[in-house]
């Protein structure tokens, strides 16, 4: 009897959710670090800059999830998990970052799919994390009051999306690294 | 096992029904009182647990970004004040009053959740009493184990870097590749064993695990507390718009 | 009636299509019947448990051709692998990776949690359990406030709580100090007495010999040799084996003059700690008023029990240690406890921690431009260097980047190297291929403190050991403190 699994299953094994929550913690601490560089930086740097420059850490866990885990849904829990991380274990944003996160990791999530999740190399990759920038520009104007003109609010959104596709980007080709 | 009166989960839903409410306010009157209830009694518990020092500085930093967002995207309206190289108008104090009011509501909230429990009742309440799929709080706990053993391989990156005369961390995209490849090589590894040794354990066939404590008065005393402060938002903004 | 507890008959496994690990692999295993299989590492020893556990084929894209049995489920069915638990224990070989519930209850319960028990009726078995392992004090805290020894016994309370009729142990003694072998020991005898089956995969079989009722060893996925208990109590099988890579053989076996006529006496003093006490935050000290020097060219055992402090003391002499009082010296300065600058270099066991470059040749580039060593010289030191240029570091074999950690450590030019642990998870000819590297790093005159507490880095390399027991560091006789190290495990 030969016993094999020729195709990757879509179930989620232990192995992934441990590796989920390896880029939940990575993320989770990242993402609460980011809070004290944005603010630094959009002192210095204007709105724009500050998101080109930040926003992209934010979404970094979906990207990083995805490219590990390689199963539908694994960018939105990976950004999802990470941002639940960080309201446990620091209460900055409290509990409206999980609604981010969220928000972000679907976002990102859509990236892979409209590749059919064939492919979870550098283009689909890219896309994802320039996707996280909308619903984070959304939420901003919701909750922060971060709202400008039409053209302000564009310019926005194709900043944290660039910085998004950016990081993502790094955490793709980090992973490429690793023996498995 | 004896813990207090209440299930964690319980503060959970009054801490994501608090911030919902941050999202739904648009104004000052709406946000004023729970601002203030929670951010009163957030950061009173919250400085027995984590630390005032901490709390301040989170603050600070928080206070600091409202300002400087209000300034760049909410200066209208009539002017305030004229520093000469800026015009402070009318817009900036309302949307600087608002973020901070949410701010209060939200990380207030989120501290009597966090001061009131601990991660790891949380995530056990979480998946017990509010039915979250296993494996999601199986990934939450697994990555709250994990949270201290990454935090060592941060510290011995950072020392293998000095002995190499490298800079530990700067926001450069290479450096932070450098940096997360080892904690993901480590981490990979260590999640390979750990999902074996999950599932040769029957994480597979894991089914939910009910809880079969029923609410308790600390329960109802926090939903008591949720609806109080939801009603007083609406009601006050009503009176305030009526008269 | 003596029942056949795991039955496992592979005729061929592998990790890709039409790779073959594993060939005609039989064993079985009765209750109360301890069974062992030893070999080298990359020998298929670890594949074989994961492929009897189901766990290849299922869980890792593997396949399998055979049949197993474990009790009466077959675990390379995906429906008989979600019930394998039910009748198997597993130990896993690093505790720490082990390890996935953040609370030694949660640890334990989660077994229990997956059969369906009721809750309160898990919890006070998992009490006792916990009880048992002399855990129950802790059983609420986080499981990284527990020693390396705590870790060891958690993993071993979980794998027995639901009172499986199988126990599998893979290496358990490969992360573990010598007490905590001890306790492996004892839990395995137990195993045994309860009437259970138990299978270990370890090369380091001496450690358990007296327990073991038949030894498979097997080398490049065959089995080349199976061993009956009488087999096991003669000499001459015994030597045979050992000549197979097997560790069987204790120590005051092997002959005492070869290892006590190669020691080394060092040339100046490069390294010199005078009264050198350290604590944690606010807590009394880990070690106190400690003293010794490193002569050039040396290499030194830096011995003790997890927990005794070696760690700390390697981190204090590179200034890595904030917290104590003494003065440490080199050649090129005094330290009052601060940074030596790079007259000595940490390396931790781990060595991905050490890697920054996306390939050995940058890795070994950027170590010469920061080293100041020439870079076809570091070249020339790494054996692989040719094939493996391209590859990132992370993705060489864990003997060849502890090889490539320590010849960056090296590359800095340090008087001192600081190797901590360097030879756990080595097998046999993976330690004597570590040991070549430390001959050659050592003919330049680099000295070596190593912290230890595997005996054979002290047989067959250490010039010299420091025993650092209660707080207080002493010198003895390397072999001495080798026997020492092997009877504690128990090993006479």
């Amino acid at each position: 009897m030969s016993v094999g699994s020729r195709k990757r299953s879509v179930r989620y094994t232990g192995i992934d959710l441990a590796l989920l929550a390896v880029t939940a913690v990575v993320s989770g601490v990242i993402f609460t670090a980011n809070w004290t560089f944005y603010y630094v930086i959009e002192a210095f740097a204007g709105p724009i800059g500050a998101r080109l420059l930040t926003y992209g850490l934010w979404f970094i866990g979906a990207p990083l999830a995805a490219s590990l885990v390689r199963k539908p849904g694994s960018a939105l829990l990976g950004e999802f998990l990470g941002a639940l991380v960080e309201t446990l274990i620091a209460p900055q944003g409290g509990i409206t970052n999980a609604i981010y996160g969220f928000a972000q990791g679907l976002a990102s999530e859509v990236g892979y799919a409209v590749f059919l999740y064939r492919s979870w190399s550098l283009l689909p990759t890219a896309l994802a994390g320039f996707l996280a920038g909308i619903p984070a520009v959304a939420l901003d104007a919701i909750l922060f009051e971060v709202v400008g003109t039409p053209f302000e609010m564009t310019l926005w959104v194709v900043a944290a999306g660039l910085s998004g596709l950016i990081y993502a980007v790094i955490a793709n080709l980090a992973v490429k690294n690793l023996r498995r | 096992m004896a813990r207090a009166g209440f299930k964690p989960s319980s503060l959970f839903i009054y801490s994501l029904t608090m911030a919902s409410l941050a999202f739904i306010g648009r104004s000052v009157e709406f946000l004023l009182i729970p601002a203030v209830v929670n951010g009163v009694l957030g950061f009173g518990l919250g400085s027995r647990k984590i630390g005032l020092k901490l709390l301040v500085a989170l603050m600070i930093i928080n206070v600091w970004g409202a300002l400087i967002n209000a300034v760049y995207f909410s200066n209208v309206g009539t002017t305030l004040l004229d520093l000469g190289f800026i015009k402070i108008n009318s817009g900036v104090v309302k949307a600087f009053l608002m973020v901070s009011l949410r701010f209060f509501l939200v990380v207030g909230s989120t501290l009597i959740m966090l001061s009131l429990s601990n991660a790891r009742d949380l995530i056990k309440s979480l998946e017990s009493d509010l039915r979250i799929p296993s494996s999601v709080a199986f990934s939450l706990a697994y990555a709250f184990r994990l949270f201290p053993l990454m935090a060592r391989d941060f510290k011995e990156i950072s020392i293998a870097r000095e002995e190499r005369g490298l800079k530990t961390f700067t926001l450069n995209p290479k450096h932070l590749k450098t940096l997360l490849t080892p904690l993901l090589s480590v981490g990979y590894e260590r999640a390979l064993w750990a999902g074996i040794s999950s599932e040769v354990r029957g994480l597979s066939s894991r089914r939910k695990v009910r809880s079969n404590r029923n609410l308790s008065v600390g329960d109802l005393l926090i939903f008591a507390a949720l609806s109080a402060q939801v009603l007083t938002a609406f009601l006050t903004e009503l009176t305030l718009r009526l008269f | 009636m003596v029942l056949v507890v795991l039955q496992a008959n592979v005729s061929e496994a592998g990790y890709v299509a039409n790779k073959a690990v594993l060939h005609n692999v039989e064993v079985n295993v009765s209750d109360g019947e301890v069974v062992a299989i030893a070999g080298p590492s990359g020998s298929g020893k670890t594949t074989f448990l994961l492929t009897a556990l189901g766990v290849l084929n299922n869980l890792l894209s593997g396949w399998v051709n055979g049949r197993v049995r474990i009790d009466d489920i077959d675990p390379l069915d995906p429906l008989g692998f979600q019930k394998i638990f039910k009748v198997s224990g597993v130990v896993l070989q690093d505790p720490e990776k082990q390890l996935i519930m953040p609370t030694p209850i949660d640890e334990v319960m989660f077994i229990l949690e997956n059969l369906g028990v009721d809750v309160e009726v898990a919890s006070r078995k998992s009490m006792e359990y916990l009880n048992m392992f002399g855990l129950s004090n802790k059983a609420y805290e986080h499981v990284e406030n527990l020693s390396g020894g705590e870790k060891r016994r958690l993993s071993l309370a979980a794998s027995l709580v639901h009172e499986p009729n199988m126990v599998f142990l893979d290496e358990p003694t490969a992360s573990v100090d010598p007490w905590g072998v001890k306790e492996v020991k004892n839990f395995i005898r137990n195993v045994k007495e309860r009437g259970k089956g138990v299978l270990i995969i370890e090369h380091k079989v001496k450690y358990f010999i007296e327990l073991i009722d038949k030894l498979y060893v097997i080398n490049e996925g065959s089995i080349i040799k199976v061993l009956s208990r009488d087999d096991l109590n003669d000499q001459a099988v015994l030597k045979e084996v050992r000549e197979l890579g097997v560790d069987v053989t204790p120590i005051h076996e092997v002959d005492r003059r070869d290892v006590s006529n190669a020691r080394y006496v060092g040339g100046d003093v490069v390294l010199e700690v005078d009264g050198l006490t350290c604590w944690y935050d606010g807590s009394s000290p880990i070690f106190k008023d400690v003293s010794f020097e490193v002569r050039s060219g040396e290499v030194v055992a830096l011995v003790g029990s997890n927990g005794s402090g070696k760690t700390t003391l390697l981190k204090a002499l590179s200034g890595f240690h904030r917290g104590c009082s003494g003065v440490i010296k080199t050649k090129d300065g005094v330290s009052q406890s601060g940074k030596l600058g790079r007259s000595v270099f940490y390396v931790h066991q781990t060595p991905d921690y050490m890697f920054v470059e996306s390939s050995v040749e940058k890795e070994l580039l950027q170590t010469s431009r920061f080293g100041g060593v020439d870079l076809n010289t570091l070249k020339s030191m790494f054996p692989w260097f040719n094939e493996l240029r391209d590859l990132p570091p992370y993705k060489l074999s864990l003997g060849q980047r502890r090889w490539l950690s320590t010849l960056i450590a090296w590359g800095f030019k340090p008087r001192v190297l600081l190797l901590d642990e360097p030879t756990a998870g080595l097998d046999l000819y993976l330690m004597r291929q570590f040991k070549e590297l430390v001959g050659l790093l050592k003919r330049s005159g680099t000295s070596f403190l190593i912290a230890t507490h595997d005996p054979r880095v002290l047989v067959e390399f250490a010039d010299r050991a420091l025993v650092l027991k209660g707080g207080r560091l002493y010198e003895d006789d390397v072999f001495k403190v080798a026997l020492l190290l092997e009877s504690v495990a128990g090993v006479y």
